[in-house]
């Protein structure tokens, strides 16, 4: 029973991640340029071990097509996908870019605008390829929150498919802004999608362009990450946490198995990543063969360095669940002594109402990423870490302080202005502000131990408009 | 005179004596000397007479056979050798052989009764033994047919070798043989060609047992087993039998394999040679080594061609795939499709419910044939997959695993079956009425020859495990479910275009579902809190069932399962099998992979918790309330769900706020129940953690035959509480009360 999930990649960020997870996608799965299996893959000793038709579908003449939507307002990073080397993979009835090609020029509004003029066009491939699969599971949204096309076309997006598709869940992979980032207005763009992700997604794993940016200068020692090598860190982020779904294993086998176990309380849905060791082909200081041990991962998985959000968590902030994804030579012995010495150490806090716990699930990996199949072998372990961590409201604070710092002086608001959303007056902002400022009261009440009380409603409701007065009455 | 005691003793009547053998005290020819002299002839006389009475009666007609052949020993041969003594005096007599007839020939009484006095001796014993077969009417008072076994004879006579007289220990080791010869011709006629013994078949330790619904059943008790017979020979001798039994049927069926026939007579001449070849009387070593060399020339010829190794792993490999449920997919697609079938069942009732409520209630329990459809299209769906081409097991199962409603053969408990009789004990808590609202369970039929490694009994015990499996995940997916209800995990529908936003209308409608939501979210957090940590129990509890103790356990054993077995192993009784033997030995016999399959499934049964009692009773509580849970949720969001489309439309609605109200208090309720569920079944846990320390960590297999496989042990409950209990060790919220 296929569990299918089908992936929207939306504006210049979303599309080149999308491509690199493609590409890994078919690396792993032993998929070859045209999307006809390798011959290793489709007769060798691995043969069938894997789950391809979560992400891909079998065309008539058995090629793997990836369920992929490419969208984007310009034609610059699809043109590139579409004459790169797996261009012959995907279906070009799914690729969309805008006949004018002009791009949202980093405007939310031009963005959401531009979604709802070309709606019927992008709803139908939407509608054809869920027909397409026998039990859909859900929607992965890949995009940018600081520019325009995969922060307006995305946010218009998730509000259809929220509409569209009750019951199935909808998942992001959104690159919020880093703190040098050269886009002026990104506060903008940010806050108004971040209402989108807090009311219309299931689950948003939130990567930021600072912490991944750090991350490939620490770890990897680059001076100056390309877009490349960041995206590269996005998409094998993306590509360990659907490893459970592509390898199922005992636990976490659907979307919604990983999302539950989680998520618990609706609102709270924003999800951090640690990720370790990095190794890629673009990342080549990467290329240093380590020994690493399952304590090890699991050790570094929770040093804030190996974040990929620049959060900065204060006293008070708790995990709220963790989950481990463990790939490579791990045995449940080793993750038993592994979690011993966490425990020991008091290395993660938890919330105090809830099961607190790191779950680990030991995944498969792809035969194919080994020798002989391979040039160089991964490393022994690797883990992926997805946490729920109250620590991420400080990030939203940043963008709403952000926001409230361009909105006090006016400035760069004619360009919103022009467009549709904003026709008749600026009440866009004011709302998905206070929708953000509800979610960073929802992560503080959920550090408290009285959260699932009823006083913690009281705290919620009116804390937001209080801590503007100066007063936390906490 | 002398002639007269001399027929006397033949057993004919005399005059000398009285009717029990004393010297007639009213002859007043004898002196008293003479009459204490012929009192011990006397007695010689009348023991002899009533022996050969006695003897003829059990010949004819003592129940056993070894009974019928030792009488007819002494008889025939002891009783005649006395006949000859007597003849051989008379000779002397006759002779005036000088040893016995004195100077003026005159013979000495004395002489004749020191002559027969190590008979005196002989003759006691013979009775006592004759009395031992069948009491005598004089000894028995009422109970005529008290009748020994063969077994409890020959032990009897092994005793009297043992006296101390050579002269007896001569006789008792004679009637010995004579007693084990008739029982190896038993023996024989079994293990060669595993038929009863015609005659005395009661008497035999291995009894065919026929029900009308179920295959014969072969029995073995051990009350008519000779003591010198060890319990693994015992077991090696009824399993080969068993083997030749299940050939002989395999050969008769239409296809059944027509060389076979020549193959098992060339191979019951060949062990025939191996009987043949043992002294009487039997040696407990030799006898087991005979036996153990029959069992595995048995398995390596014949056997392993009507039940080869692969065929053995084809059925484990099913086993372990759909019954263990290694693959998830199965449990998944038999989850979704019970539930359409009861949802749908539900659906269809109310209605019923108004026009006829019996019929209602009656069409709650779920039919065999419905069961049947179910896992057909459960199989349908399984096949569609992609990498199910040429899959064997696939096949195989398809065939063989049937989903019904627990039979009437559940009733009869066979622990009858001596040999299963140490297996685990399932705590009898049913986890398999989960699944439909009436209880089921998955079973394989085993055929022949399949039976020789599977019993009923391990085929009800995989169905157990399987049933808690399945229960735990369906409780797992009805709770994940939850997070698939849009409306209570996201804002649905979505909130106003944004232009509205700006507009008065607009933004007091904003306000108001937002400040709606909010309320909800914050109603709603107990219940979702208590979800996520059931789902996050169940999902470590099946991580560590499935993931940990069967996966590492069925390793363990399917790799001892493959390995050729080794001298020591491949002979349970503990005796070094014969080097040519083990060498040439590709393959474990079929009774060695029972006894360590039973072995296996015993220790997983234990490591898998199932078999205590208190546990299961909470998690299967636990399971019954995370349903409501999730049942009364559901009704309460869907409440919640028209309440505000009506709302939002400005229609009066249907429902009231009262009904939301009781519909949140109901769903609190059962959000405490599962609370403290969750607190027992971890307590518990805590509980069995500390019970279970030094020898009590793993399975008693104690006096278990186990051929020779050691069971996985590891995956104490230790690590389950690590994972349950991280963050929580000092918290007093889930402290033992």
């Amino acid at each position: 029973m296929p569990r299918e999930i089908i992936t929207l990649q939306a504006g210049q960020c979303g599309n080149s991640v999308g491509s690199q997870f493609w590409q890994q996608l078919c690396q792993e799965h032993g998929i070859n340029q045209d999307g006809n299996l390798h011959p290793y893959a489709a007769e060798g000793p691995h043969a069938g071990g894997d789950r391809k038709d979560v992400f891909f579908y079998q065309s008539d003449d058995t090629r793997y097509i990836p369920r992929a939507i490419l969208l984007d307002l310009e034609p610059r990073v699809i043109d590139s996908i579409l004459s790169g080397p797996y261009k012959n993979i995907y279906n070009p009835e799914n690729v969309y870019v805008h006949k004018s090609g002009t791009g949202a020029g980093n405007n939310w509004a031009a963005g959401y605008a531009m979604g709802e003029t070309i709606q019927d066009e992008v709803l139908d491939i939407i509608d054809r390829e869920a027909d397409g699969s026998d039990s859909l599971e859900g929607f992965m949204l890949l995009h940018s929150i600081a520019g325009g096309t995969g922060s307006g076309l995305g946010s218009f997006l998730l509000e259809r498919l929220n509409d569209r598709f009750p019951k199935k869940l909808i998942q992001t992979y959104s690159v919020f802004p880093g703190n040098q980032d050269d886009i002026v207005v990104q506060p903008y763009n940010s806050l108004l999608s971040l209402r989108r992700l807090t009311q219309n997604a299931d689950s948003v794993v939130v990567l930021d362009n600072g912490a991944l940016s750090r991350i490939a200068a620490d770890t990897l020692h680059v001076q100056e990450p390309s877009f490349a090598q960041t995206n590269q860190l996005v998409s094998t982020v993306m590509c360990a946490s659907t490893a459970t779904l592509r390898y199922p294993g005992y636990m976490h086998n659907d979307l919604v198995g990983i999302v539950a176990s989680l998520i618990p309380t609706p609102r709270c849905h924003f999800l951090q990543t640690s990720y370790t060791p990095f190794t890629g082909n673009n990342v080549e200081a990467a290329k240093l063969v380590r020994k690493t041990t399952v304590l090890d991962v699991m050790r570094r998985l929770l040093q804030p360095k190996n974040r990929m959000v620049s959060a900065n968590p204060s006293k008070t902030s708790c995990y709220i669940s963790i989950l481990n994804i463990i790939m490579g030579e791990a045995d449940p012995t080793d993750v038993h002594k592994s979690l011993l010495r966490i425990r020991e150490r008091q290395l993660a806090t938890f919330i105090p109402w809830g099961p607190a716990s790191i779950q680990v699930a030991l995944s498969r990996t792809s035969p194919y990423l080994q020798p002989p199949y391979s040039s160089r072998p991964p490393p022994r372990v690797s883990g992926l870490m997805l946490a729920n961590h109250t620590g991420i409201a400080t990030l939203f604070k940043r963008i709403v302080a952000q926001y409230d710092m361009l909105r006090k002086r006016n400035a760069f608001l004619e360009q919103y202005k022009r467009e549709e959303p904003f026709r008749d007056g600026l009440g866009e902002f004011d709302e998905a502000r206070t929708v953000a400022v509800d979610l960073i009261a929802e992560y503080e009440a959920a550090e408290k131990a009285n959260y699932l009380s009823g006083d913690g409603e009281e705290e919620a409701e009116t804390g937001a408009d209080r801590r503007t007065d100066g007063v936390t009455g906490r | 005179m002398l002639h007269e005691v001399l027929l006397a003793l033949s057993g004919h009547p005399s005059p000398l004596f009285g009717q029990h053998g004393d010297a007639d005290n009213d002859l007043d020819i004898l002196s008293p000397s003479e009459k204490s002299l012929l009192q011990s002839l006397g007695q010689l006389s009348h023991l002899h007479t009533k022996l050969r009475n006695h003897l003829d009666g059990i010949a004819a007609s003592h129940r056993s056979i070894v009974g019928r052949a030792v009488a007819t020993s002494i008889r025939q041969t002891h009783l005649a050798r006395f006949q000859r003594k007597i003849i051989d005096v008379e000779r002397r007599i006759l002779t005036k052989d000088p040893s016995i007839v004195g100077a003026y020939n005159i013979v000495p009484l004395s002489t004749i009764v020191s002559d027969f006095g190590e008979w005196q001796r002989r003759m006691q014993l013979y009775w006592d033994i004759a009395c031992f077969m069948r009491l005598d009417r004089e000894c028995a008072a009422k109970d005529e047919q008290q009748e020994c076994t063969g077994a409890a004879l020959i032990d009897r006579l092994r005793v009297d070798t043992r006296t101390g007289y050579p002269d007896i220990e001569a006789v008792a080791l004679e009637l010995s043989k004579v007693a084990e010869a008739a029982w190896l011709r038993q023996l024989a006629s079994w293990v060669l060609h595993g038929r009863l013994p015609t005659h005395g078949a009661d008497d035999f330790f291995i009894r065919l047992e026929k029900s009308e619904d179920e295959p014969e059943k072969v029995v073995r008790n051990t009350v008519l087993l000779p003591s010198f017979v060890s319990k693994a020979t015992a077991s090696s001798m009824m399993f080969i039998g068993q083997s030749l039994r299940q050939l002989e049927h395999h050969v008769q069926q239409p296809g059944g394999r027509g060389t076979m026939t020549a193959e098992t007579q060339a191979l019951s001449r060949e062990h025939s040679k191996h009987l043949a070849r043992l002294d009487l009387p039997l040696d407990q070593v030799h006898l087991a080594r005979a036996v153990s060399a029959i069992r595995q020339s048995l398995s390596q010829g014949v056997l392993q061609s009507l039940l080869p190794l692969s065929e053995i792993n084809l059925l484990l490999s099913c086993m372990r795939r759909y019954f263990l449920v290694e693959d998830g997919d199965f449990a998944l697609t038999l989850i979704a499709e019970a539930e359409k079938r009861v949802s749908a069942k539900q659906q269809g009732m109310g209605k019923l419910l108004q026009d006829h409520p019996a019929k209602a209630l009656q069409s709650l329990s779920v039919k065999d044939s419905e069961l049947g459809q179910c896992m057909a299209q459960t199989w349908k769906s399984l096949a569609s997959r992609d990498d199910d081409e040429d899959d064997t097991v696939f096949a195989f199962a398809r065939r063989r695993i049937v989903l019904a409603a627990p039979g009437s053969n559940n009733s009869r408990p066979s622990t009858s079956h001596s040999l299963s009789s140490n297996s685990a004990k399932v705590s009898a808590i049913e986890f398999g009425d989960l699944l439909f609202l009436t209880p089921t369970c998955l079973s394989l039929a085993i055929e022949s020859p399949l039976n020789l490694i599977f019993s009923t009994r391990d085929m009800e015990i995989y169905s157990s495990i399987n049933a808690y499996l399945i229960a735990i995940r369906r409780a797992h997916l009805r709770l994940s479910d939850l997070w698939r209800r849009t409306s209570a995990r996201r804002d649905h529908p979505a909130p106003l275009n944004p232009r509205y936003s700006s507009t008065v209308s607009g933004r007091s409608q904003l306000a108001k579902t937002r400040s709606r939501h909010r309320e909800r979210m914050a109603a709603t957090r107990r219940t979702w809190a208590t979800s996520s940590a059931a789902i996050f129990l169940l999902s470590e509890t099946a991580a560590f069932l499935e993931g940990e103790i069967i996966r590492c356990s069925w390793d363990q054993f399917t790799s001892w399962v493959g390995q050729p077995p080794t001298s020591e192993q491949s002979d349970d009784s503990g005796i070094e099998a014969d080097e040519e033997v083990s060498s040439s030995a590709a393959q474990r016999d079929p009774e060695t992979i029972a006894a360590g399959h039973r072995a296996f499934l015993a220790a997983l049964v234990y490591a898998l918790l199932l078999t205590d009692v208190l546990y299961t009773k909470e998690v299967r509580a636990l399971l019954g309330n995370i349903d409501q849970l999730v049942i009364l949720f559901v009704r309460l969001l869907d409440l919640q769900h028209t309440l505000d489309q009506d709302d939002d439309a400005g229609l009066d609605t249907t429902h009231t706020a009262a009904d939301e109200r009781k519909a949140a208090l109901d769903l609190d309720r059962a959000r405490k129940k599962v609370d403290s569920d969750l607190k027992s079944v971890v307590n518990r846990l805590r509980q069995l953690d500390q019970e279970r320390i030094g020898a009590a960590r793993y399975s008693d297999l104690g006096s278990m035959e186990t051929g020779g496989f050691e069971p996985w042990k590891g995956g104490g409950v230790d690590r389950l509480l690590m994972k349950l209990e991280f963050g929580r060790v000092r918290d007093e919220g889930y402290d033992l009360v």
